[in-house]
């Protein structure tokens, strides 16, 4: 026994005291990517006008002013005003908290759902699998903002309504990549070993399955905002969600479409505001995905 | 030296990783007569596979780099050659087969159709007469039916069948070297036994010299004329095969022999070398093998010795065994 | 209490092959096919055999990680096959098992701390200082340093992480482990490491083992009892120095010629078994060896020998060794 009691091999363990943790590996390379740390900043800074936008707005966003419609950017107003005189500066800012509520909400509730019936269906397979798909496929049939307009069009306009429509296009997709992902982790052999040892269905899929699919599901989720932002949006810009004077950027872009030609600074600040975080979103998307050790995945 | 088949000489091989650059291999040096079947052993990360794929210069850059020596074969340096002259040497004059048979054939095409590309490649022959190279070197390697299998897709055969196509496709061309790393190692027994045989016979037949890369002493003992024994990246020994299982100088090589079981004796317990291979990037400063070894001084884990000419059959890596004290444990 | 911990009686495992347009069952693979053999209380039983006989498959359907579809595995008087879901998982308590690839069979985002309490947890042991307690007490005697339960698994060397999942099967006090080519994956001097680890703990634990590798002398080095399969089947059951000094059925004698002997000067003309192993999807009639077998007779062909007892502690499954 003498010979094993030693421990053995301390030369391959790093000497280091902290412990090499996958997530600490994660940031370490997520750090490396300036874009991405760029889109981080972006996506930050949408969170903390989220939370303060209101506070911070200069004008009340609902407020008409008849005595200043249309102005042009000016020291007084920073992107200038609208049809019914309103700050266009102050819109934009109230509506990062819509559309990103709008964003999160529908992205997350599509992603929670999506997780609990792909995990599910891959674990267990067989007729639960081949149904999940089915109605997966049913949903896929679709494109996606002809569904979402098919919801509205059941459950009435409105942004609650605007939240389920774009989150139950995402179940679908979420599902799909769960499944995926759960299907190849199944046949690891520490998922075996989970079931030699004697655990349960239930705390396989939580404790070995779940984090398994967490590094997939966070990069697509991360790039899922982005189009749920753009689709709530496209939503609002054909009438079907919010409803003014709701400061709501695609609705925004609806009622400045009229002035194109003669004020293009009321449809083209709304419209940057979406094109900024849409495209904030992909990129974390993208480092996320680039950053996540493959070797963990694989 | 002249009559050498291959020199190599200082050879380095340097890795980018992730924490730096690392040297996986470090002054190899050995040589390869004509007909000799020399054998390089050592367990997993010693860079006998580095070694290998280095020879042929398909070491995968980045992030592998061969950043040091010489690599002669009939006394032409392949490290100064054009990678086009290159080309013209893999496959031809110099050859190699894998662990795997599986990924180094194409699935999509026949197995006909890979060796006759091979033939074309390397000689002006017509495609008729290249098929019929083609027949020919698979019923030379022990393929029932060369005609039909010809026409096969490599996933139609069994592995030992794929590792013999393999070697006809590396012989086809008969080269004056043939490379197998690890060739049996995902063979069953009855299979390798079959195998070796095979590769026995086409030297004896043909006169290539073979370079076997294996981590199992049992296929050294039975092919090689000439063995290497490679410790994180150094060659530790070197003898002729006899001269190193009767009498090994270096205290790893006799580690490894005895901690390996046998199937025609029982032993009660193993032998077994305590810890592990170090990292690369946590060499030690001695010896390699010193933090391991069983009989090292203090000199040991100061100052690593050379490869040296122990007796006339040997060369070892080792303080003890050069002033002439045993190093069997 | 019996002598006899695990009795195999008539064991077999079939996967269905389908295909076609409205994927039909068009045939079976019989992967294990008819496999009977029992397992001493404290011995360690070797099964050896080429890839494809079925070896590991066996060792799966033991612990039903795979289901069986026919026949018994009574353990220590309860047979296996019969159990439920809930009661079998309660079991695995008892039988546990030992994987090849140490790389594959940690969780790479688990600390190994949390890989040896995992078991703990799932048999109802959650008091945090008696989950620690074991998990270091089970760490030491695996050849591991209690403070390197706080790393990840790619930390570890390939022998160290073997130790870890050696650790994870013996955290739970089993009375069997099931080992299934524990020491493939492994170098040459780590092997030996690992192989006298696994005898030190029988020692230490009363512990028994199914030892199952490809590997001839390896099982020859750890076993008291061996198992020959080939394609599915059991062909010959010995004392492991019987075994391997007297090897009766034609196969064992040719799998044994060819494993080649670390010694330059007992280099030999070798008999070599011609071709391959059939497909267990179309097993031949008779004897599964006949057609690679030197000694065949028509018999051979027709007639699928049984495993009998033709001394003690010797079975063997050939129609050479049958008394009429």
């Amino acid at each position: 026994m003498s010979q094993t009691q030693v421990p053995v091999g301390t030369a391959s363990v790093s000497k280091k005291a902290s412990v090499d943790s996958p997530w600490r590996r994660f940031i370490r390379r997520f750090r490396r990517q300036r874009l991405g740390m760029v889109a981080l900043g972006v996506v930050a800074l949408l969170l903390l006008l989220m939370a303060i936008g209101p506070a911070i707005s200069p004008f009340d966003p609902t407020e008409p002013d008849y005595d200043a419609v249309m102005e042009v950017p000016s020291a007084k107003h920073w992107f200038g005003t609208d049809d019914f005189g309103r700050d266009i500066f102050s819109r934009v800012l109230n509506g990062t908290r819509i559309s990103l509520a709008v964003g999160l909400c529908s992205v997350f509730g599509g992603a929670l759902i999506g997780m609990f019936f792909g995990l599910t269906a891959g674990y267990y397979g067989g007729k639960y699998d081949g149904l999940v798909m089915r109605a997966c496929d049913v949903l896929f049939a679709f494109p996606g903002i002809l569904l979402a307009i098919a919801i509205i069009a059941i459950l009435g306009p409105g942004l609650p309504n605007v939240v389920i429509a774009v989150a139950v296009f995402s179940v679908p997709i979420f599902i799909r990549i769960v499944r995926g992902e759960t299907l190849a982790l199944k046949n690891k052999t520490y998922i075996e070993a989970a079931r030699a040892t004697g655990l349960r269905d239930r705390e396989i899929i939580w404790r070995h399955l779940f984090p398994g699919t967490i590094s997939v599901v966070l990069v697509y989720l991360t790039m899922r905002i982005g189009s749920a932002i753009l689709i709530a949006a496209s939503l609002s810009f054909l009438g079907m969600g919010a409803q003014p004077p709701t400061p709501e950027w695609g609705a925004m872009l609806s009622s400045g479409r009229d002035y194109l030609t003669t004020a293009p600074h009321v449809a083209m600040f709304p419209g940057l505001a979406i094109l900024v975080t849409c495209l904030g979103f992909n990129l974390l998307g993208d480092a996320l995905r680039d950053a996540l050790d493959r070797k963990l995945t694989d | 030296m002249t009559q050498n088949l291959l020199n190599v000489s200082e050879l380095e091989i340097s890795f980018k990783t992730e924490s730096g650059t690392v040297t996986a291999v470090a002054g190899v040096s050995f040589a390869l007569q004509q007909g000799e079947t020399l054998g390089i052993v050592g367990e997993s990360g010693c860079g006998k596979s580095v070694t290998s794929l280095s020879l042929m210069r398909l070491l995968p850059n980045p992030p592998g780099r061969i950043s040091g020596g010489r690599i002669e074969l009939n006394g032409r340096n392949l490290l100064e050659l054009s990678e086009r002259e290159m080309r013209d040497v893999r496959g031809n004059a110099i050859s190699m087969i894998f662990q795997e048979p599986m990924t180094s054939l194409n699935p999509v095409f026949t197995i006909g159709r890979q060796i006759d590309e091979a033939i074309l490649l390397h000689k002006s022959v017509s495609k008729r007469e290249a098929r019929a190279l083609t027949i020919e070197i698979l019923k030379k390697v022990g393929i029932p039916r060369p005609e039909q299998i010809a026409k096969d897709y490599p996933h139609q055969l069994s592995g030992g069948m794929r590792q013999r196509v393999m070697i006809a496709m590396a012989l086809v061309c008969e080269p004056q070297l043939l490379i197998a790393d690890e060739p049996t190692t995902a063979l069953d027994v009855t299979i390798q036994a079959q195998i070796l045989d095979l590769m026995d016979r086409l030297k004896r037949e043909t006169g290539t010299s073979i370079l076997l890369i294996t981590h199992d002493l049992g296929v050294v003992a039975e092919m090689c004329d000439r063995v290497l024994v490679m410790y994180a990246g150094q060659v530790v020994e070197e003898a002729s095969a006899e001269a190193l299982f009767a009498e090994p100088k270096h205290p790893y090589t006799v580690g490894l022999l005895n901690s390996i079981p046998h199937a025609d004796r029982k032993a009660d317990r193993l032998p077994s070398i305590a810890g592990s291979v170090p990292s690369l990037t946590e060499m030690p400063n001695g010896c390699r093998f010193a933090p391991r070894c069983p009989v090292a001084i203090a000199k040991c884990h100061q100052q690593n010795p050379a490869l040296v000419q122990v007796t006339e059959q040997h060369k070892a890596r080792c303080w003890l065994a050069q002033e002439g004290g045993e190093a069997r444990v | 209490m019996s002598d006899v911990l695990l009795d195999v009686r008539h064991l077999k495992k079939y996967f269905e092959l389908r295909g076609g347009l409205l994927h039909r069952v068009t045939g079976h693979v019989k992967a294990v096919d008819d496999v009977s053999f029992s397992v001493r209380r404290g011995e360690t039983f070797g099964i050896v055999g080429e890839s494809g006989c079925g070896k590991s498959t066996t060792g799966r359907t033991l612990l039903r990680l795979l289901e069986p579809t026919e026949g018994q595995v009574v353990f220590d008087g309860v047979d296996l096959a019969k159990l439920g879901r809930e009661e079998m998982r309660q079991k695995r308590r008892e039988i546990q098992m030992v994987f090849q690839d140490p790389y594959a069979s940690l969780n790479p985002r688990m600390t190994v701390a949390d890989i040896l309490a995992e078991p703990l947890r799932a048999h109802g042991i959650t008091d945090r200082a008696e989950v620690d307690r074991r998990v270091s007490q089970i760490l030491t005697a695996c050849g591991l340093s209690a403070e390197q339960a706080r790393r990840y698994p790619h930390e570890f060397s390939g022998g160290q992480r073997q130790r870890v999942g050696i650790a994870r099967a013996l955290v739970l006090n089993p009375k069997l482990i099931v080992a299934d080519e524990p020491v493939s994956a492994l170098d040459v001097s780590i092997q030996s490491q690992i192989l006298n680890l696994l005898q030190d703990l029988q020692g230490e634990f009363g512990l028994t083992y199914v030892f199952i590798s490809h590997d001839l002398s390896v099982v020859r080095h750890i076993s008291d009892r061996v198992g020959v399969m080939y394609l599915g089947r059991m062909v010959e059951v010995g004392d492991a120095e019987t075994l391997y000094n007297r090897p009766l059925h034609p196969y064992t004698q040719s799998l044994l010629a060819a494993v080649p002997i670390p010694d330059p000067t007992q280099r030999r003309q070798r008999v070599l078994l011609q071709g391959d192993v059939p497909s267990p999807a179309n097993p031949p009639k008779g004897c599964a060896f006949a057609q690679r077998c030197p000694q065949a007779t028509d018999h051979c062909h027709q007639v699928r020998p049984e495993l009998q007892e033709i001394e003690p502690d010797r079975q063997v499954a050939c129609h050479l060794y049958e008394v009429s």
